[in-house]
């Protein structure tokens, strides 16, 4: 298992970085973020360090989620322990910006907590990005997740 | 010793970068492999620039290749069977084969380039894929995030395709978007309308081709796609049909009915399960009845999940796959033809097979 520091000596070290960075902006991925991709994951990776979060732990939650969710076809699951998600899924793939060969599905995915009413909202594009590079996306991306939000959002599950 | 060649504070990975990119550089600009044979199918040779990977060679010969992802080695549409030529198997393409594809010669067509004479084999349905201009005839809003779009062909200025199949679509660099990307859907119209394609799309938050169908094309502007592409399409069979779908699923599965003669609908009695989540979900509901009093033989069934209370719905409720399980019979003769998200695929496939339906009666196309 890679734990989130391993994730931010690994990139930050990458020599495709520049390359990678190239793409993320093509694809919006920074949006306006003007810091250096390099900069963008050591300052999460700080922030996830600081927050003592295990991001392979919350990544497979996040998996789990959307797995319960496809069974809703669109429509809201409420699961036992008390959550409702709606996975919104479209025919195709979205390829992975970061060049690592993933194609993620075209599914968007809204958890509410249904015991404390708080909301979080992921593509599985981001999934994979905060899973296997330690990338939340840049200020301002639409799929942007806060380490703090994440953190927070589990928890209190 | 290498570290006293360094400009300081340049680190070794920032060096890496360097390098890769002087190596870059020079394989575009300094190599020169001349011009070499491209022989595909053992049939048709080509003269070709040497240095560039098998799919934009075959793009420059009008051979269309399907891809999705701009050549980054992640779809893995572009396989092709190397015959000769190539060298080893590279680390990009590994991931995406499987060991029998590699024992057969199959390659990633993004990957590999060609430096020498070289000999490949591709589908023979490929040589028939091209490239279009189109241009925006009519968008028309069927739901409140689904429109229908009709694109005119300029050039070429007919296309044959099979009813169920699909285009790629090229979206332009628009807005602050840099980079054009390809998306593909399924054509809704009648393959006899040969002088244009007709397209259901869904907007897709912050996706990058549906914004730009959504947002910036407008009525009278250009496009390019290619296409025809996929296996989706209306086996001779004579069996009785079961459609399915959901959103715009209905694209392919109404192209596919509304190309039955009418005698073949009265022969094999499809019937289409509709799902859609509330009312407001629904469209072209009048066209489909009026289709099914001009067919007999067809029945349309459109099914809510969630029904609003203000949509005062009579019809078929819940998940499609609760419909279905409610009136597809046990071991049916049919075969099933399925559109719509790859949740949906699974959902009915299982529902399918559990009612004796083989997986080889079961059409479906995931864009995956």
């Amino acid at each position: 298992m890679t734990n989130s520091n391993d994730r931010d000596s690994r990139h930050t070290g990458d020599p495709r970085i520049a390359e990678i960075e190239q793409e993320l902006r093509l694809g919006n991925y920074l949006k306006d973020d003007d810091r250096p991709l390099a900069r963008v994951l050591e300052e999460d990776a700080d922030a996830v360090s600081r927050l003592n979060m295990d991001l392979d732990e919350i990544t497979s939650r996040m998996k789990r989620f959307y797995d319960l969710g496809r069974a809703g076809l669109g429509d809201p699951v409420v699961t036992d322990d008390d959550f409702e998600i709606t996975v919104r899924e479209d025919r195709g793939i979205i390829p992975s910006p970061w060049r690592d060969h993933y194609a993620a599905p075209k599914a968007i995915i809204e958890v509410t907590n249904l015991k404390n009413g708080k909301t979080l909202k992921f593509s599985m594009l981001g999934w994979h990005l905060i899973r296997a590079h330690g990338f939340f996306q840049g200020k301002g991306s639409p799929f942007r997740i806060e380490p703090r939000e994440l953190h927070d959002f589990f928890e209190e599950t | 010793m290498i570290n006293a060649l360094l400009v300081p504070g340049l680190s070794m990975a920032a060096l890496a970068a360097v390098l890769a990119v002087i190596i870059l550089i020079a394989e575009r600009y300094l190599l020169d492999y001349g011009e070499v044979d491209l022989t595909i199918n053992d049939e048709k040779k080509f003269r070709v620039k040497g240095g560039n990977t098998v799919l934009s060679t075959l793009k420059d010969q009008h051979i269309f290749i399907p891809s999705a992802c701009g050549g980054r080695a992640t779809c893995a549409y572009c396989k092709v069977k190397a015959v000769s030529g190539f060298g080893d198997i590279l680390p990009t393409e590994t991931p995406l084969l499987t060991e029998e594809e590699i024992v057969d010669g199959i390659r990633l067509s993004c990957q590999i380039k060609i430096k020498n004479d070289v000999a490949i084999e591709i589908p023979e349905e490929l040589f028939y894929i091209k490239e279009f201009r189109a241009r925006a005839a009519k968008i028309i809003d069927l739901t409140y995030d689904i429109k229908w779009f009709h694109l005119e062909l300029i050039e070429p200025d007919t296309i044959e395709f099979k009813a169920g199949q699909y285009i790629q679509f090229q979206t332009p660099e628009y807005g602050n978007q840099s980079e054009s990307v390809y998306r593909a859907y399924s054509m809704c119209n009648v393959p006899s309308a040969k002088n244009r394609i007709e397209l259901m799309v869904r907007l897709v938050p912050e996706g990058i081709c549906t914004t730009y169908l959504f947002e910036y094309m407008k009525e009278s502007d250009e496009v390019t796609f290619t296409g025809p592409f996929g296996e989706f399409y209306l086996r001779d069979s004579g069996r009785p049909m079961i459609c399915v779908a959901g959103g715009t699923g209905m694209a392919p599965i109404r192209s596919i009915l509304r190309t039955m003669p009418r005698e073949e609908i009265e022969k094999r009695r499809p019937v289409f399960f509709f799902g859609a989540r509330s009312r407001r979900d629904l469209f072209m509901l009048d066209e489909w009845r009026e289709f099914e009093r001009e067919n007999p033989g067809f029945t349309f069934i459109p099914a809510l999940s969630r029904p609003d209370q203000e949509d005062e719905w009579e019809g078929e409720t819940g998940r499609i796959t609760e419909v279905l399980t409610r009136h597809v019979d046990e071991d049916s003769d049919a075969e099933a033809y399925l559109c719509g998200s790859p949740g949906m695929l699974d959902a009915c496939l299982s529902v399918l097979t559990q009612k004796g339906l083989p997986e080889d009666r079961i059409y479906y196309d995931k864009f995956e």
